[in-house]
């Protein structure tokens, strides 16, 4: 199993406190693809960052490749989303001072994982080749996303997350972005768990979870 | 609708504290830096002219005589109709002791009041007159303190004078201004007399206008530094406001009030910050002007007092500049305001994300600028020319610094290593739109740093070298009276290796007050007056009687060339046969052979002398001295006078050296305040990478890195800037402002303390933002991801 | 620089009714030393022509009424004032004495004033008896032993003046045998006058030099407290009437106590009557503004007991004295019952 969660509940602070996540559990099998839906503040971004050693859990166990995430420093946290986990986010977030080229291999290259052939297929796939030596900012959204696709998948990660990819995009070009993430990371072998609020976004995947309020409403085959 | 709009507007600095204190800061530490050096300006300016009108307003005309002017001369030319007033000048305790006669001296500003029965006292019963500081080194002495006399100057009754000082007759007379119709002519009446037009306050003035221009350049250069904070903190605001502004339009507020409303708050911030600026003014004055009455005392022999008057002059002035300076700062954000489209997209990065274009025009202009510079460096005259040509050179250079500092990381980003080498390198790059401004501070405060130290180094290198040269006796003693300093000369004569009298009359060279020195032949001379120009045989010449020596300063003045003449009295003139240094002398001097002087002029005071003795009998030479009947205090050996001079030079840069600390600190507290704004603006630039695996505290380590980076970089490029900075000063400004040329000496030590200290004061600035970045909440971090745009 | 000061702790201040309070020591002597008038002292000449150094202060005033070549009116001031620290006169510089001079040159359209002052003991200024001589830097006034002819001069950046003066008549003493009361309360100067001087000379202005003739008036007074404490100031009038008669009064303004008169009316032949306080009656007419003063410049004076009720005017009513100690001096024209010149000097308006 790549991805184990057990029982894991996460409390923001506040007055009063809000309980985002409460004894969720779930598994995802190497190469398969989930969609987290839910409503807004149902916990599923949260859920995604716990996923991704980008949060941590306030109780309950992450296993993720057969290493235990819980209790981790910041340090090994750190190495986990360098070497594990590749993250596309809704905004892309490229790095607007490297080229797309650069962007491309970055995650790569934290992790020492650089595989040219590998970044050089992942760039023709995407349809990005011809402008490697280009900035983020001269990229029209579907552009910077499949960059962000391609530099999650560079470094090959066991697993990928995907919080909204295709919220900033309009229908085509979305359809388009899912369809290449879809693609690649199954042609990567990684784990892919997408959140979204769309469920045609949602039904395209292997399977699907609901969040509300911080619990799984149970599992939508 | 106004007020509402205008608290919104406010509203922001409320949400923003950090970037209001440095907006305050800032404009108050540019206007304390420029107050505090206007105010010491004006506090020696007001001392010269207290000075100035002591005997006479500025331009005094005296009459002079070889000798002490007989009472009855005084008398016969006041009977004559002549208005003249007797004035004796004397020391009393290294105090100038002026002895006036109050009847016939017009009252001016510096008169000691008499009203009443001081007159009486003042006439009758010896009370003298000086300001506090005078009259405190002046115990047991019957002063009362008057805060308008001069410093360094005791006033009293010409029939105080003669009893302290054991005199009699006049040192000169003032001819008072206008005189009576139809006199009788003065060289009928007092033919030996002869009509000088003394400047010597106006000389002071003069001698000091460079000093002052110096420091007024320096106030100025201190104020830019501290613009560049108030633009950016400005320019800054402005851009995150953005979408404040669109909405304030939108919900229908004119786009002249919104300009209108900005302005009030500029004005508003400008009021707040000049009047703390100007308190923080006079606490820079007050801790500098010790050091600026100490410089000038050493420089020039002007007398300035320690102690700060609150002028309004300087407080005006100084709201007047950070007015001045906050409309300058504002224009540019104004400007965008009135013309920004009411739906124009917020892109509050967009400040950050300066254009190559501009950036690479700005160069140009700063290009432009520097060809000025060096246009004047060619054609320019006069000291103004020379701070316009430090001024455009260093603000030219500062506006390249952006493109070049780009220049420089483009250039090294194939060298880099790895993944993060490469990153660190763009994401500097990405940085520099919006460190420019804090950089370019630091720049301009590192140039003057290394140009200002390396001239003060150059100078005090060559001084202390040619010191060591020309103070050659082991021993110099001045006599009591002449029978002793005939016995004196008899004692060394028989007891040191040689004994050289020294003679020096006051005279008038070329209009100004100067000395004559009168030498004897001897290898001292030769060997301690390094000629910088000179005929053949120029000593020869010199000891022969036929030719005299001048001194540079008194050289660069005249445009003498070798074999002009020089009149030296009426009636005595000689061919200039030599030059040689003469550093720390504001004043013209001439040297010729002493035979020479002593038979042309009369009652040169024959009690000094120099004496070359091995060193190892100094100390018994003089307890020898001793025994001989000189009190010890006229008995000064060579270690001890270079001590003194060497003390006279340090204090003279003193304040030099503390306006270079204050303008560095500035700029870096320019850094600070960029990196503090910027940070905030740069989590979405620092978020993905965190999320693909870097931990904050890395991200910190390479925030401070970066920011030394950039520290360092800066300091390359101020280096050869400073270098040339200094080049104009030694041969440019220093000729004007002092007289004399120095070789410019290179000094890698300081370099790299500068260096130490700039890559420490960036350290320090990039400090807190990364200690805040490294203890950022990962929810912040989070955020970036989940923001709706 | 203040030398006005010595002046005005000597004359100038008791004029503005300052105390310098100093008291009655003994018969003839005051606190300090100083030499009090007493009724009977009697003139002794020409020594008593020369300075007192053992009197507090003295002054040697000339003042002239004179027409030039072109008819205009002209009037001169020269004035050697002498005052003393203490009762003692030595030759070195540090002479108690001190020494002031004033001169002036009025036009009816224009008044130069100019001022000089000097310590005592050095010679650039002083005054002697035989020969006798008064002068300050060039400024002199010299002549004979008896006064009958003497010579004056002065000179400044803007005028210049040079007056022959013969006596044609005595010297006359004021008060008894020139006991000159000052005060109800007594107090008093010694007070002589040459009013019957005929004037020949030239006087130099800025547009131009001019012969003049007239009359002139010497007075010498010496005393050692000349005003009480309450005096405010003075108005003095000097009379010349066609016949030949000369009249000087004044009147002492005292701001607690009634004003004091004095004065004198002097016969052809030199004889002297007094004018007793309360005879004559002085009003100012018209009032000149010079600077932020009001100053009386025309005036009716009245003295029935010689039957005088003119109307007196300023020949030039901004006859100021911008100097050191400002005060008004001027000529004047009367007209009414009689008709002539004559010259008026007013303190105490500051």
């Amino acid at each position: 199993m790549l991805l184990t969660v057990r029982d894991v509940s996460k409390t923001f602070p506040g007055d009063p406190p809000v309980d985002v996540l409460r004894r969720v559990s779930l598994d995802l099998s190497a190469g398969e693809s989930l969609a987290l839906t839910g409503e807004s503040g149902s916990g599923k971004s949260t859920l995604l960052h716990i996923l991704g050693g980008l949060e941590t859990a306030d109780s309950g166990t992450v296993s993720l490749d057969g290493d235990e995430l819980t209790g981790l420093q910041d340090a090994e946290l750190a190495g986990v989303r360098r070497r594990a986990v590749g993250v596309i986010f809704q905004q892309f977030n490229l790095i607007p001072s490297l080229t797309i080229g650069g962007n491309l291999s970055f995650h790569a290259r934290l992790a020492e994982r650089e595989d040219h052939a590998w970044t050089g297929h992942l760039a023709e796939a995407l349809g990005l080749g011809e402008h490697v030596d280009r900035y983020p900012e001269q990229l029209s959204g579907g552009q910077q996303q499949r960059v962000a696709i391609g530099r999650a998948l560079a470094g090959r990660p066991s697993l990928v997350l995907a919080d909204e990819p295709t919220g900033n995009l309009d229908e085509d070009t979305g359809d388009r972005v899912m369809e290449l993430m879809v693609g690649l990371t199954r042609e990567a072998g990684a784990g892919l768990l997408m959140v979204t609020h769309s469920p045609a976004r949602a039904a395209a995947l292997d399977r699907q979870i609901r969040l509300s309020h911080g619990v799984i409403d149970g599992a939508l085959v | 609708m106004h007020r509402t709009a205008f608290f919104a507007l406010l509203s922001h600095w409320r949400r923003q504290p950090l970037q209001l204190l440095a907006l305050l800061l800032g404009l108050a530490a540019a206007t304390a830096l420029w107050t505090g050096v206007q105010a010491i300006n004006q506090e020696a300016r007001a001392s010269y002219d207290a000075a100035a009108s002591a005997l006479g307003q500025g331009t005094e005309q005296r009459l002079v005589s070889d000798g002490p002017i007989p009472r009855e001369t005084f008398v016969a030319l006041r009977r004559a109709g002549w208005l003249v007033s007797p004035v004796v000048e004397g020391e009393l305790e290294g105090v100038t002791l002026l002895g006036i006669d109050p009847f016939t001296l017009p009252p001016t500003a510096a008169s000691p009041n008499l009203q009443g029965p001081r007159l009486e006292q003042f006439v009758g019963g010896g009370l003298m007159f000086a300001n506090a500081d005078t009259a405190a080194r002046l115990p047991g002495y019957n002063v009362e303190t008057a805060a308008n006399v001069p410093g360094g100057q005791v006033t009293a009754d010409v029939t105080t004078a003669w009893d302290l000082l054991g005199a009699d007759g006049f040192s000169y007379l003032v001819l008072l201004s206008p005189q009576p119709r139809g006199l009788p002519p003065l060289s009928d009446v007092a033919p030996v007399l002869s009509t000088v037009t003394e400047e010597s306050a106006g000389d002071i003035a003069n001698l000091t206008r460079s000093f002052h221009l110096n420091l007024t350049a320096f106030g100025l250069l201190s104020f830019a530094v501290g613009l560049f904070i108030v633009h950016a903190a400005i320019g800054l605001a402005f851009e995150q406001r953005r979408a404040m502004f669109r909405t304030l339009r939108a919900l229908g507020l004119p786009a002249r009030s919104l300009v209108a409303l900005l302005a009030g708050e500029t004005v508003l911030f400008a009021l707040i910050a000049g009047g703390l600026g100007i308190a923080l003014g006079y606490g820079v004055a007050s801790a500098l002007l010790p050091g600026v009455a100490g410089t000038l005392r050493g420089l020039y022999g002007a007398s300035v007092p320690g102690s700060l008057t609150l002028d309004p002059a300087w407080v005006l002035s100084g709201l007047a500049i950070t007015f001045a300076g906050a409309g300058a700062a504002a224009t540019s954000s104004l400007w965008k305001v009135a013309r920004l489209p009411i739906l124009a997209p917020a892109r509050p990065r967009a400040w950050a994300m300066a254009s190559v274009r501009g950036r690479v025009a700005q160069a140009g202009f700063g290009a432009l600028l520097v060809m000025v510079s060096l246009g004047i460096a060619v054609h320019g005259e006069g000291l103004i020319a020379g701070f316009a040509m430090l001024g455009s050179l260093l603000f030219g250079a500062a506006l390249m610094l952006p493109l070049a500092l780009d220049l420089a990381l483009r250039s090294v980003a194939p060298l880099a290593k790895g993944v993060m080498a490469d990153w660190v390198l763009a994401d500097t790059r990405q940085q520099l739109p919006g460190m420019s401004l804090a950089l370019m501070a630091l720049l301009l405060a590192l140039a003057a740093n290394i140009g200002v130290g390396t001239m003060v180094s150059s100078f005090r290198a060559t001084f202390t070298g040619w010191i060591d040269q020309r103070l050659a006796s082991e021993i110099y003693v001045t006599a009591q009276t002449p029978a002793q300093a005939v016995a004196l000369r008899a004692f060394l004569d028989a007891e040191a290796d040689a004994t050289l009298p020294l003679r020096t009359a006051e005279a008038r060279l070329a209009g100004a007050p100067a000395d004559i020195l009168g030498v004897v032949e001897h290898r001292t001379y030769q060997e301690g007056w390094p000629l910088i120009e000179s005929v053949p045989d120029a000593w020869a010449r010199m000891n022969a009687g036929e030719g005299a020596f001048i001194n540079e300063q008194l050289w660069r003045r005249t445009g003498l060339a070798m074999g002009d003449r020089l009149e030296l009295r009426p009636g005595w003139a000689l061919p200039v046969v030599g030059v040689y240094t003469d550093y720390g002398n504001p004043e013209g001097q001439a040297m010729v052979a002493q035979g020479a002087l002593l038979a042309r002029v009369e009652g040169i005071s024959p009690l000094r002398f120099s004496a070359r003795v091995a060193p190892e009998r100094v100390d018994m030479l003089r307890a020898k001295l001793e025994d001989f009947g000189i009190p010890p205090g006229n008995i000064l050996d060579q270690a001890s006078v270079k001590r003194f001079s060497l003390d006279v030079f340090d204090r003279t840069f003193l304040v030099t050296g503390a306006l270079n600390v204050l303008t560095l600190g500035v700029a870096a507290f320019a850094i600070l305040v960029s990196l503090t704004t910027l940070a905030g603006m740069r989590l979405p630039q620092l978020a993905p990478v965190w999320a693909m695996g870097l931990t904050r505290a890395r991200l910190a380590r390479l925030e401070l890195l970066r920011a030394v980076l950039f520290a360092a970089l800066t300091f390359l490029f101020a280096l050869p800037l400073g270098l040339t900075v200094a080049w104009m000063l030694l041969n440019v400004v220093n000729v004007q402002a002092f007289g004399w040329k120095l070789p410019m000496l290179a000094f890698p030590l300081e370099w790299l303390r500068l260096l130490a200290l700039a890559v420490l004061a960036a350290f320090l600035a990039a400090a807190l933002p990364a200690w805040r970045l490294g203890r950022v909440a990962p929810s912040r971090l989070l955020k970036v991801f989940a923001d709706e745009r | 620089m203040s030398v006005r000061c010595l002046f005005l702790a000597g004359i100038l201040l008791c004029l503005a009714g300052v105390s310098h309070g100093q008291s009655f020591a003994g018969l003839g002597e005051d606190a300090d030393g100083f030499a009090i008038p007493q009724p009977g002292d009697q003139f002794d000449f020409p020594t008593d022509h020369g300075p007192h150094p053992d009197y507090r202060i003295e002054w040697w005033y000339l003042t002239a009424n004179l027409v030039g070549a072109d008819g205009k009116d002209y009037g001169i001031q020269w004035t050697l004032f002498r005052s003393a620290r203490e009762p003692r006169s030595d030759e070195s510089w540090q002479s108690p004495q001190t020494w002031m001079g004033h001169a002036a040159l009025t036009t009816p359209g224009a008044h130069f004033a100019a001022e000089r002052f000097a310590r005592g003991g050095t010679g650039q200024a002083g005054a002697q008896a035989k020969p006798f001589a008064a002068w300050i830097d060039d400024w002199e006034m010299a002549g004979s032993d008896t006064l009958d002819v003497i010579t004056v001069t002065a000179r400044s950046e803007d005028f210049a003046y040079r007056l022959d003066m013969v006596a044609s008549g005595p010297l006359v003493f004021h008060g008894e045998d020139g006991h000159s009361v000052k005060s109800a309360e007594g107090q008093a100067s010694r007070y002589y006058s040459q009013p019957f001087y005929e004037v020949a000379g030239e006087i130099e202005m800025p547009d131009g030099r001019i012969q003049v003739t007239g009359t002139a008036w010497l007075d010498r007074e010496y005393s050692s407290q000349p005003l009480g404490r309450t005096q405010s100031g003075w108005d003095w009038f000097a009379f010349t009437f066609p016949d030949g008669h000369r009249m000087m009064a004044f009147e002492l303004r005292d701001s607690e106590n009634a004003d004091y008169q004095s004065g004198s009316w002097i016969a052809p032949d030199g004889t002297v009557t007094q004018i007793a306080d309360g005879t004559f009656d002085a009003q100012p007419l018209a009032f000149t503004m010079i600077g932020d003063r009001r100053v009386p410049t025309a005036w009716s004076f009245r003295y029935p007991e010689r039957g005088v009720d003119v109307e007196l005017t300023a020949i030039n009513p901004q006859a100021w004295n911008d100097l050191a100690f400002a005060y008004w001096e001027g000529p004047f024209r009367f007209t009414g019952s009689h008709a002539g010149t004559g010259y008026l000097e007013m303190t105490g308006y500051e």
